[in-house]
């Protein structure tokens, strides 16, 4: 267990070390520098802002140098929003963004396992037709379609919720809809799939046989197996969702850390790119490590080898 | 000695008895084809502006008209030229290089499968829609001077398109060589690989003539379900900006123009439902056609469902 723990750590660390370089080469190899302008700047000017944002020198050297800060917790001055630093960035958008991303999370779970649940029981009936039908709908209408749409007639029509901005929970349901709609319909069809699997094997007509209700059969018998794709997919779904989506930001004016990916790469400020790449991928392996840590858990016929 | 095929002189009648893929394909054939022949007919070019602002559909404009005066109808025919060109071209990419990738790693084995598959996963982490953003910007002076060198200058706006289709084509190749791995990984035991084997015949060849064969129904179905995942891709790329430029279009830009004229006090709907339905539309056929066609060359799903 600790050897399989402590293997894992280190080949997260080990991709997280090749992302950071990946991201690094590639910001840098970019053409156009952070500081370029319309109007080229005096030599001297340039000399001390690159030396001030660390820039100088050979692009080993800033790469070595870099990664020693980065592996010290510093992230760097963002090159664009001057004097402010990517931790400082990244600590005031990512919390409004992964408030954001729970809830979402937390929708696109709930709305996809009930749904994916009902369909395969009442399986070729119109609730079955129905549900997956908008399951395909809601991932084939991209967000910014669906949000727009929403925020016309939910906000502008009916006066339900503010059209924007961020604040209370009531600011919160639009984007977290939207949000989650695609995924949950992702949730359901993998559910579905599954029970259906489940459902027809024989644990599950031996609790059939003992004469439990079929309610009962369902959810305690067969959903706990059948959720386990579920479990799977949930780490890089949380992982997606909990840094933030460039387009539902966009359109809701949520101020999260979605534009700073976004308007980074356009500013070419490294820095906050490579902050940001770093959080987004720490997160998928420690949600993937978590996943794979709770699946013998929750299934005990795998074991680990 | 040839490996088991498999038997699809038997799936084309199966498709044909199906009446959603039936449909499916009727609906994407349609798409298609108005996308291809139907800018020539509409009357208008779909940069050709008019003083005729924000008009609502009529005959002469039936899906009515954008801020500029353009007619939004041939602006979305046109734009479906691009979005299913960069989703053709981008999933051809993405399938060549995955499947590739996938069947050496998953027949060499050993330490190139390590390293091949330590190298996707590495890529996994990244954020995909940043990864094409940093792709296709990085690249993008590259493009136009190469087109510059060929003195092919006026196609600057191809530069764009092509640099979309290598990024997304970039990206979108991880799930399909991890698929591919996994089927080689089983279907290299066989016993019709080992026979093929000890004929003598070479790893190309087994690849090629024996392995390859046996992967297309995996990779029919995934291609289906990749191509709208691709033209999602690039419709969020060109809402927010880094796709299709103007005066060009694609179903992405023009959304992303019909989410950005919504105000309080008109409300122009014509320029969000249309292009937003046509590329739902097509969408949904190719995730329909995809699921149904998984149900036919699964026989795990198909036993599911008896």
């Amino acid at each position: 267990m600790l050897v399989f723990l402590a293997r894992r750590v280190v080949l997260g660390l080990l991709t997280l070390f090749c992302v950071v370089s990946l991201t690094f080469v590639m910001m840098r190899a970019m053409p156009g520098g952070p500081f370029d302008k319309e109007r080229k700047l005096p030599p001297a000017v340039e000399k001390n802002l690159l030396a001030r944002y660390k820039l100088d020198g050979t692009l080993g050297e800033q790469y070595r140098d870099y990664l020693l800060d980065v592996a010290r917790g510093d992230l760097r001055l963002s090159t664009k929003y001057r004097n402010r630093s990517v931790n400082e960035i990244l600590g005031q958008t990512l919390p409004v963004s992964m408030a954001l991303g729970t809830v979402a999370f937390a929708l696109a779970l709930a709305i996809g396992i009930a749904l994916g649940a009902v369909a395969a029981v009442r399986r070729a009936t119109w609730v079955d037709h129905a549900a997956m039908a908008a399951a395909v709908l809601s991932i084939s209408i991209p967000t910014f379609v669906i949000a727009p749409v929403a925020v016309l007639l939910l906000a502008l029509r009916l006066h339900l919720f503010p059209v924007a901005g961020w604040g209370g929970a009531r600011h919160l349901v639009l984007p977290a809809v939207c949000l989650a709609l695609p995924y949950a319909a992702y949730v359901a069809r993998l559910v579905r799939n599954s029970l259906l699997e489940v459902l027809h094997q024989d644990f599950v007509r031996t609790a059939r046989a003992k004469g439990l209700d079929e309610a009962r059969v369902v959810v305690k018998h067969a959903l706990k197996v059948a959720l386990l794709p579920v479990v799977s997919f949930s780490g890089p779904l949380a992982a997606n969702l909990l840094t933030g989506s460039l387009v539902v930001e966009e359109i809701f004016k949520v101020p999260g850390v979605g534009a700073f990916f976004v308007n980074g790469v356009l500013n070419r400020d490294v820095f906050l790119v490579g902050g940001a790449v770093i959080v987004y991928s720490t997160l998928l392996i420690a949600f993937n490590l978590a996943v794979d840590l709770a699946y013998p858990l929750l299934d005990r016929r795998i074991r680990r080898e | 000695m040839n490996a088991p095929e498999i038997r699809r002189d038997r799936l084309w009648p199966r498709i044909l008895r199906n009446r959603a893929m039936v449909a499916c394909l009727t609906g994407l054939f349609l798409i298609v084809l108005a996308s291809v022949f139907g800018p020539f007919f509409t009357g208008y070019g779909y940069e050709e502006t008019s003083d005729l602002q924000f008009a609502p559909p009529s005959l002469r404009h039936p899906f009515g008209t954008d801020l500029h005066g353009r007619d939004v109808l041939t602006r979305v025919l046109y734009g479906g030229r691009v979005s299913l060109a960069v989703g053709l071209i981008g999933t051809l990419v993405s399938l060549t290089v995955g499947v590739a990738w996938g069947m050496i790693a998953g027949y060499r084995g050993g330490r190139t499968d390590l390293a091949m598959m330590r190298f996707v996963d590495v890529l996994y982490s990244l954020p995909r829609l940043v990864f094409v953003i940093v792709l296709v910007t990085a690249l993008d002076p590259l493009a136009r001077a190469g087109l510059g060198r060929l003195g092919l200058e006026t196609f600057a706006g191809g530069a764009r398109m092509l640099l979309l289709f290598v990024g997304l084509g970039a990206v979108s190749w991880l799930t399909m060589a991890r698929i591919v791995r996994g089927q080689v990984l089983a279907l290299k035991e066989q016993s019709f690989v080992l026979a093929a084997r000890a004929l003598g015949a070479r790893g190309g060849r087994i690849l090629g003539r024996h392995l390859l064969p046996n992967l297309w129904g995996i990779v029919m179905v995934y291609l289906t379900l990749m191509i709208p995942a691709v033209i999602l891709d690039e419709s969020f790329l060109s809402f927010l900006g880094l796709g299709i430029q103007a005066p060009q279009s694609s179903w992405g830009s023009l959304i992303a123009d019909g989410a950005a004229a919504i105000n309080p006090i008109r409300i122009y709907w014509w320029l969000l439902v249309f292009p937003g339905g046509v590329m739902g539309a097509t969408l949904l056929a190719l995730n329909l056609l995809g699921d149904q066609l998984r149900d036919l060359l699964d026989p795990r799903t198909v036993r599911g469902r008896r």
